[in-house]
C-alpha cells in the first residue's frame, strides 16, 4: 500500500505540471480518500496568464457551465444568424434532472455542455455537474494545456437527447 | 494550428470531429456530412431501442445470424458488415473470457452489441473521412476517440479523472490510434458483469490506448466488468500486443501497464504500482 501511495503522490506531482486549468465546478468537493487531496491540490494550479485567450465559443460555454441554473430560457450570446448558446429544457428522468446547452457557431452545432445530470456514481459528496469531453477540450485548449480532446466515460440518456433537442429547436437547427 | 470543428448527436451521444484547418473547409464539411450519414445508417441497423431494427429482431429471436442475407432492410454489404460486427463481438468475448459478452447483456441476459458497435462505427467513419480527403482528424465518439495524423503532428489526449471530472488524470500523445475510456461514473454502473450477473464494481474507469477503437473500447468495457481482476487482464493484454491500459479503482488507486507509459511520457520514471 505504501508503494501505491508513493506512486500516487509522484503522479500528482508529475501531473501538477500538466494540470494547468482551474477547476470550474464551484460545487466540487474534495474527497478524503487516498490520493484525493494531492490530486485536488494539483488541480487548482493557476493557468499561465499569457495563455488565457479563449475563443468566443469557449468563453460562452465555460461561463455558462459554471452555473447550475435551471433556467430554460435561451441565452443567445453569439452575433448574427443562429449563432449562440442555447439552453435546453431541464428534462426530468427517473434518476433526476438532465439539462444541456448547445453551442452554435457558423450556424452549426459545435459543442454540447452538460449543465445538470443526476449523480448516480455513488461517490457521496461528489460533483453533480459533468461536462461532455468536448467542452473540456475547448476549455483546456483555451487555457493553455494544448490538449486536443478528453477521453472519458460516455454520458448517454434519453433525458440528454431530449434536452439537447429542445436546445436545437430554439436554435432553429 | 487551428482546428475545424463540428459535432452531431448520434447513437445516444455526441460525435464530434476536429481537423487541422489546412484541409479545404468545403471538403471537410462534405466529408463530415457523409460520415454522419454513415453513422446514422449504422445506428438504424444496430440500435436495440428501435423495435424492428435488425439487432432487435435477432435479440427477439425473429431472425438468426444465418438470415442476414435475406433481410429486405439490409444490403449485401450491410449484411457482410453485420457478420463482421458479430465476429468482433465473438473475438472480444473469447479474449476477455466472457467478461465482454454481447449475447449476455443485462438481466435477463439478452443480445446487445452496443458495446462494440460504437467503436466499430467510429472506425468506419474515420476510414471514410480519410477517403474523402480529411486524412488528419480526431473523431470523438462521446469520449472514445479515434485519431489520425498526416504523419508529422501528434494529438494530445487528456484522460478524465473519474473522481474529479473537471480534472485530467494523464495526458497521452497519440499520432495514429485510438483511446477508449469506460467508466461507471457518468451513468452509474452501466457496464454489466455477465460472469457474476450484476453491474460491474470495483473499478471506476478503464482507459485503453491502441490501434483500433472498436477493440480498445471492447477491452475497456471488459476490464471494467472484470472489476478486481481487471489488472491481470490488462497486464496480459499489454504483454502480448499493442493495447495498453490504465485503471482507476473505486478507492482512487491508479494503475497502468508498462506499455501505457509509451503514450504518456509523464508517467515514465514514476514508481509504477504493481
Amino acid at each position: 500500500m505504501r508503494k501505491v501511495v508513493l506512486a500516487l503522490l509522484l503522479t500528482a506531482v508529475g501531473l501538477g505540471l500538466l494540470l494547468s486549468f482551474k477547476s470550474r465546478a464551484a460545487t466540487a468537493t474534495g474527497t478524503t480518500a487516498l490520493g484525493g487531496s494531492a490530486l485536488s491540490g494539483s488541480g487548482t494550479t493557476t493557468a499561465p496568464t499569457g495563455a488565457a485567450s479563449p475563443t468566443p465559443s469557449a468563453t460562452a460555454s465555460a461561463s455558462a457551465s459554471a452555473s447550475t441554473s435551471t433556467s430554460t430560457s435561451a441565452a443567445k450570446t453569439g452575433s448574427g444568424g443562429k449563432n449562440g448558446t442555447y439552453t435546453g429544457a431541464a428534462e426530468s428522468t427517473q434518476f433526476g434532472n438532465v439539462q444541456v446547452q448547445a453551442v452554435i457557431s457558423g450556424g452549426k452545432l459545435t459543442n454540447v455542455v452538460v449543465l445538470q445530470v443526476p449523480d448516480r456514481g455513488g461517490y457521496e459528496g461528489q460533483i453533480v455537474q459533468i461536462a461532455l469531453p468536448e467542452l473540456k477540450s475547448e476549455a483546456l485548449s483555451a487555457q493553455s494545456a494544448n490538449i486536443d480532446v478528453i477521453s472519458g466515460a460516455t454520458y448517454t440518456s434519453q433525458g440528454y437527447a431530449e434536452s439537447l433537442q429542445s436546445a436545437l429547436d430554439q436554435a432553429g437547427l | 494550428m487551428a482546428l475545424l470543428r463540428a459535432a452531431k448527436p448520434l447513437m445516444g451521444t455526441v460525435f464530434s470531429i476536429a481537423a487541422p484547418d489546412t484541409v479545404d473547409p468545403d471538403a471537410f464539411e462534405r466529408a463530415w456530412q457523409e460520415a454522419c450519414g454513415l453513422l446514422g445508417r449504422i445506428e438504424e441497423i444496430y440500435s436495440p431501442f428501435i423495435p424492428d431494427s435488425p439487432v432487435s429482431r435477432i435479440r427477439d429471436g425473429l431472425i438468426g445470424p444465418g438470415d442476414l442475407d435475406q433481410q429486405a432492410d439490409l444490403t449485401a454489404d450491410e449484411a457482410q458488415d453485420f457478420r463482421e460486427v458479430l465476429g468482433l463481438c465473438a473475438q472480444l468475448r473469447n479474449e476477455s473470457d466472457g467478461a465482454f459478452d454481447a449475447w449476455l447483456v443485462g438481466e435477463p441476459p439478452n443480445f446487445d452489441p452496443c458495446g462494440a458497435v460504437k467503436g466499430w462505427a467510429a472506425e468506419r467513419a474515420s476510414d471514410l473521412l480519410v477517403e474523402r480527403g480529411v486524412p488528419a482528424h480526431l473523431l470523438n465518439a462521446g469520449g472514445d476517440v479515434r485519431l489520425r495524423t498526416d504523419g508529422v503532428a501528434t494529438w494530445s489526449v487528456g484522460v478524465e479523472d473519474p473522481h474529479r471530472p473537471e480534472q485530467i488524470l494523464a495526458r497521452l500523445t497519440v499520432a495514429d490510434g485510438a483511446v477508449a475510456t469506460s467508466g461507471t461514473r457518468q451513468r452509474g454502473s452501466h457496464v454489466w458483469d455477465p460472469l457474476r450477473r450484476r453491474p460491474a464494481a470495483g473499478v471506476a474507469q478503464v482507459t485503453i490506448v491502441g490501434p483500433d477503437l472498436a477493440l480498445a473500447d471492447g477491452y475497456a468495457t471488459a476490464a471494467l466488468a472484470l472489476g478486481d481482476r481487471a489488472r491481470d487482464f490488462l497486464a496480459e493484454l499489454g504483454a502480448r500486443g499493442p493495447y495498453q491500459g490504465c485503471t482507476v479503482d473505486d478507492g482512487q488507486g491508479v494503475w497502468w501497464t508498462e506499455g501505457f507509459e509509451d503514450h504518456a511520457p509523464a508517467l515514465r520514471g514514476l514508481l509504477r504500482p504493481s
